[in-house]
């Protein structure tokens, strides 16, 4: 008899502290060597779901359990975590969370030494980890000087070694930048094909890793909204179903979506995923048209009086590393701009120079005709406005209102002025009827909102956000851009630092790229996109649908196309018949 | 200042841990039994040897000693005054006879004395240094372990080494956000800028409180309460015969120190160089 490596049998949880159950009638089994990708909105239930396998749930967090889950046979109500976790291993999503130890290779040994392994095996298990995510030669080095990659990479290594039968990637790359997470993509997909290992993934991106898995899971309010092999989920129906619970189809599934609406897709066929099957389901139907048609062209409004003016901008850190090397830019009123770049190219210390929380070592900032190499953070802070990527770092205050009243108070605002605008802006965010609370009452995507609206609070003119999206879900990283497009369409400076290549394309006027520390690219998303050679330079990717104009270079079709809509009229304009 | 391990391949980075701390307890027990500065000035010296041969860089010393300064003017005066001497040979009076109840006289006894005091003081400070300098955390927990200190407080331990940089980060973080919406950290009172900081109490707790959970969690998914009396470690400590050999060396050295020092002989103490001054000196 073959005992699935995993099954659910009518399981659900309650946490102890709430009353909405974070899982119900869970039903689903997960045979030996099957890998599975889960995916659905923030609260959906998926990180519990995870946490029901070794055994986190029930003994770590506690709380109301119905029906069971058996791993490998075993009941984890009746196991423990410590039991469980040598056959089900799991990866978390922030990578400076989980290591734990001063060197890379006593992090690696840190399972296996809990477990008693003798010396020489941890040994060998450590050398044989490390080769498996390639980073061989790093024994020595301290966790925390890795990159972001390199990181989660080491934490992977550090489950790897227990050697687990099934393992478990709760949202591996979603504290990561680009770069780190095509590193951990490409451990993670050497890892599918092997042999034997069964594997559940928790991720958004569909793109990457829907080629990897054999099965793919949506939830939603902790159930199994849809749930199927790859093939079926990704028919015509079925991905109807999963845009409508706000999963974050890949750009190819939503043009064949948007194609087969106008009975162009090839009827019956499953529908793409990635850049190659969509070229390759498109080409026999597409007529060639000669030359490339010419772009749109700019459409930024630049030109207006500038609000930001960075000159010959050099920014030195005390341990003597060159974090800007010679910044000439200039930002105008009412401007939407995303700032690009892998981490460590510089884009945060970039905008910490127009709050002044940052001095140039050489050159000069100028905000709002304010020289921002010396005046105070404080005045600089009315007239640029900062939103860390963390709202966590930010709040300070007993409740929601003190919150808000935080920075005009330190501006020594006029209070009935500071109260009224309160009203405005907590009515603006939906926030009034959460005043009197405590900001960690709020949820996440809440605190995030509170964020921008205690940095509103000062009347900045220009507002900077860091990275709105990174470790959010599709909607509330949604959200917050469609917040950004609200305060720009006020009339406010937006500037993003953001990895997401999605929002550049759809939200932004202009996108200025950075890669070591200097200005590689600085122009409206078209013309930036209509360069994958330089872009590809800082390992940022192009939106899929740009990606798929390149693959379908012979036929001619305008070379930048950024979003699915134009790519819809761009082929129906040469479909060629035969659908 | 806690992770600053300097890598290298010298006699004193390979020595077991143990013997490392064997090297700060005869620093210890020679500084107790010494009180002669011209003595010490040899132990402090050889503390600066060995600190060059593993190639420390002496700028880090040197700033070390620096950053002391303060506290080496206020232990030298404070053990001027600490320590009743016999027929004192008083230089100046702070409090001349007469003036008030009692006297406060500075001698050539009680300067030699602060001298000892202070090189005592930096040798035991720079002992300290070098053994953090030149030691791994994780080397120091695993002889911590070893010598009977339990190993889920070697493993917390480690864990909190590991942790500072990102604490450090993370606080960097937090008061660049508060600076954001402008709050004011840069006072000159002291107790103004304490207040100041106070600010940072929420969400400081906040996120070490939310991170200490991450950490258990994340802990306990790699079975660290399997069996924390079974748990093996990667790296297993072993004397070498080069550990032996310096082992033998500090023990003559103790020993060596103990004779010296002893009541019997009453060489390496204070008196010996005040003797030496004041037969150089003369003052009667």
């Amino acid at each position: 008899m073959n005992v699935p490596a995993v099954a659910f049998e009518k399981f659900g949880f309650t946490y102890t502290d709430r009353e909405r159950p974070a899982l119900a009638d869970i039903a689903m089994s997960v045979n030996e060597g099957e890998s599975v990708l889960i995916t659905g909105p923030a609260g959906a239930g998926k990180t519990t779901l995870c946490s029901a396998l070794n055994g986190l749930v029930p003994h770590f967090f506690t709380g109301r359990i119905r029906g069971r889950v058996l791993v490998k046979g075993i009941d984890t109500k009746r196991s423990n975590i410590a039991r469980l976790s040598h056959i089900v291993g799991m990866l978390f999503q922030d990578p400076s969370d989980q290591l734990v130890s001063p060197t890379v290779e006593d992090d690696v040994a840190f399972g296996p030494e809990n477990y008693g392994v003798p010396r020489e095996e941890i040994q060998r298990r450590v050398t044989e980890s490390l080769a498996l995510v390639r980073l061989a030669g790093y024994e020595k080095r301290v966790p925390y000087t890795l990159s972001g990659g390199e990181q989660q990479a080491c934490a992977l290594a550090g489950v790897i070694a227990m050697r687990p039968d099934i393992l478990v990637l709760d949202e591996p790359t979603s504290n990561l930048d680009p770069l780190g997470s095509s590193q951990v993509l490409e451990i993670v997909s050497r890892m599918a094909r092997r042999h034997g290992r069964t594997l559940l993934v928790v991720e958004h991106r569909l793109e990457e890793f829907v080629p990897l898995c054999d099965r793919l899971v949506v939830m939603e309010d902790g159930r199994l909204a849809l749930e199927g092999a790859v093939d079926d989920l990704f028919s015509e129906e079925n991905a109807r179903a999963m845009e409508a619970k706000g999963v974050r189809l890949p750009q190819v599934t939503l043009l064949a979506l948007r194609l087969r609406e106008r009975g162009l897709w090839p009827q019956g066929k499953r529908l793409p995923a990635t850049v190659e099957e969509a070229a390759r389901g498109l080409a026999p139907h597409l007529r060639k048209g000669g030359s490339p048609g010419p772009g749109a062209g700019g459409c930024g409004g630049r030109g207006g009086k500038p609000v930001i003016e960075v000159q010959g901008l050099w920014h030195v850190y005390p341990n003597g590393t060159p974090a800007l090397r010679g910044i000439d830019l200039a930002i105008a009123e009412n401007e939407f701009v995303a700032i690009v770049g892998q981490n460590g190219s510089g884009k945060t210390t970039l905008v910490k120079h127009f709050n002044g929380l940052l001095r140039p070592t050489k050159g000069r900032v100028v905000v709002g005709g304010m020289d921002a190499g010396k005046e105070s953070i404080a005045r600089l802070s009315r007239k640029v406005g900062y939103c860390f990527q963390n709202p966590d770092h930010q709040m300070c205050c007993r409740t929601v209102r003190e919150e808000l009243l935080f920075g005009p108070g330190n501006l020594k605002m006029d209070e009935s002025s500071a109260l009224d605008r309160m009203a405005e802006i907590a009515a603006g965010m939906k926030l009034e009827q959460y005043l009197d609370r405590g900001p960690f009452q709020l949820s996440k995507g809440e605190r995030q909102k509170l964020a921008v609206a205690a940095i509103l609070m000062m009347g900045p003119d220009v507002i900077v956000i860091d990275e709105p999206t990174t470790g959010q879900d599709y909607r509330m990283g949604r959200e917050m851009m469609d917040l950004a497009v609200r305060l720009h369409r006020e009339g406010k400076t937006v500037v993003v630092i953001t990895h997401d290549m999605g929002i550049v394309a759809e939200y932004v006027d202009r996108v200025i790229v950075l890669r070591d520390g200097e200005l590689l690219l600085d122009g409206t998303p078209r013309e930036v996109f209509a360069k994958p050679d330089v872009i590809s330079t800082t390992s940022l990717e192009p939106p899929q649908v740009a990606r798929l104009v390149r693959a379908l270079a012979d036929f001619g079709l305008r070379g930048d196309v950024l979003t699915v809509g134009e790519m819809v009229e761009e082929v129906s304009a040469r479909w060629a018949g035969g659908a | 200042m806690v992770l600053e391990y300097i890598p290298g391949k010298a006699l004193f980075h390979r020595l077991d841990p143990r013997v490392k701390m064997l090297y700060f307890a005869t620093v210890v027990l020679v500084v107790a039994w010494w009180s002669d500065p011209i003595f010490l000035s040899v132990v402090f010296g050889a503390i600066i040897l060995i600190l060059k041969m593993s190639r420390v860089p002496m700028g880090l010393v040197t700033s070390f000693l620096r950053a002391l300064v303060p506290v080496i003017v206020a232990y030298f005066v404070f053990n001027l005054f600490l320590k009743p001497h016999e027929n004192p040979h008083v230089l100046f009076y702070v409090i001349p006879p007469g003036v008030a109840r009692f006297t406060l006289g500075v001698s050539v006894e009680a300067i030699v004395w602060s001298l000892a005091a202070v090189l005592r003081f930096l040798s035991i400070l720079l002992t300290v240094r070098t053994v953090l300098l030149l030691t791994p955390v994780r080397d120091v927990v695993l002889s911590l372990v070893r010598m009977g200190l339990p190993p889920e407080f070697g493993v917390a331990m480690g864990i909190g080494f590991g942790y500072i940089p990102v604490l450090i980060d993370e606080n960097r973080k937090i008061k660049e956000a508060l600076q954001s919406r402008a709050w004011e950290f840069e006072y000159r009172n002291p107790f103004r800028r304490l207040k100041a900081l106070m600010r940072m109490m929420v969400p400081t707790l906040m996120s070490t409180m939310r991170r200490a959970n991450a950490i258990a969690v994340a802990i306990e998914a790699k079975g660290f309460s399997y069996n924390v009396r079974g748990r093996t470690w990667l790296k297993e400590l072993r004397f070498s015969r080069e550990d032996y050999a310096v082992m033998a060396v500090f023990v003559a050295v103790i020993v060596g120190a103990a004779v010296v020092g002893s009541p019997m002989m009453r060489i390496a103490t204070y008196k010996f160089t005040s003797g030496l001054v004041l037969g150089l000196v003369r003052i009667p």
